[in-house]
């Protein structure tokens, strides 16, 4: 395994559409993902306020997986996050369709976060971040697509932490 | 794009096996740690 390793390559912050602030977000309280076990994204019930739509913003903090395998939206996605209702990690399973939405993070507050995909499309029109802020992310793409028009792996916080591994697809 | 700010990234292709595609127009360390890694049979191609 060859391994390449880069230090501050250059301060890039300043052209980036991102702020991201060191700390405690605000929380929010719209599509909460809510089962008691692992669930399906388009499952109503398995959400407090139903299935997240393009107007809304969803959050997978409660310990499970969402399994994603057919058409949805959001507004902005966090998977995990250690405000609100569910304070913990999450984790997101796309294995077909498309699933699409401004912004996605991974690992915010804290609350570590795996996505996997296997196939599909998983398209962030703004931004995807994985890893923070101040948390751990993990972005898995092992068949499909994943979109995006910049993605920033270990966010904005010294000790933030971004993986992402592509064994096949896109 | 793929952006490691003030923390830290990895960027894995493959994981012994066949690698994916990355279609980035830039990695760019940024103000953190990067690592990439390429762990995958066949060849690399970095098309511009």
């Amino acid at each position: 395994m060859r391994t390449i390793t880069t230090f501050s390559v250059r301060g890039l912050l300043a052209c980036t559409p991102f702020f991201f602030v060191c700390g405690n977000l605000p929380a929010f309280t719209d599509g909460i993902f809510d089962p008691l076990d692992e669930g399906d994204w388009t499952t109503t019930s398995d959400w407090d306020a139903g299935i997240p739509i393009l107007e809304s913003d969803a959050t997978i903090s409660n310990g499970e997986v969402a399994k994603f395998r057919d058409v949805g939206s959001y507004r902005e996605l966090r998977v995990g996050n250690a405000v609100g209702v569910h304070r913990g990690g999450g984790g997101l399973k796309i294995q077909a369709g498309e699933l699409s939405g401004d912004s996605a993070k991974g690992g915010v507050n804290n609350s570590p976060a795996t996505v996997i995909v296997h196939g599909g499309t998983w398209a962030n029109s703004v931004a995807l971040m994985v890893g923070g802020p101040l948390g751990t992310g993990n972005l898995l793409v092992s068949g499909g697509r994943v979109t995006h028009p910049a993605a920033v792996m270990g966010s904005s916080c010294v000790g933030d932490l971004g993986s992402a591994t592509v064994s096949s697809g896109t | 794009m793929v952006i490691v700010n003030e923390g830290s990234g990895t960027l894995n292709v493959g994981t012994g096996g066949a690698g994916g595609t990355l279609n980035a127009a830039v990695v760019d360390g940024g103000g953190g740690t990067a690592v990439v890694n390429f762990n995958h049979t066949g060849t690399t191609t970095f098309a511009p």
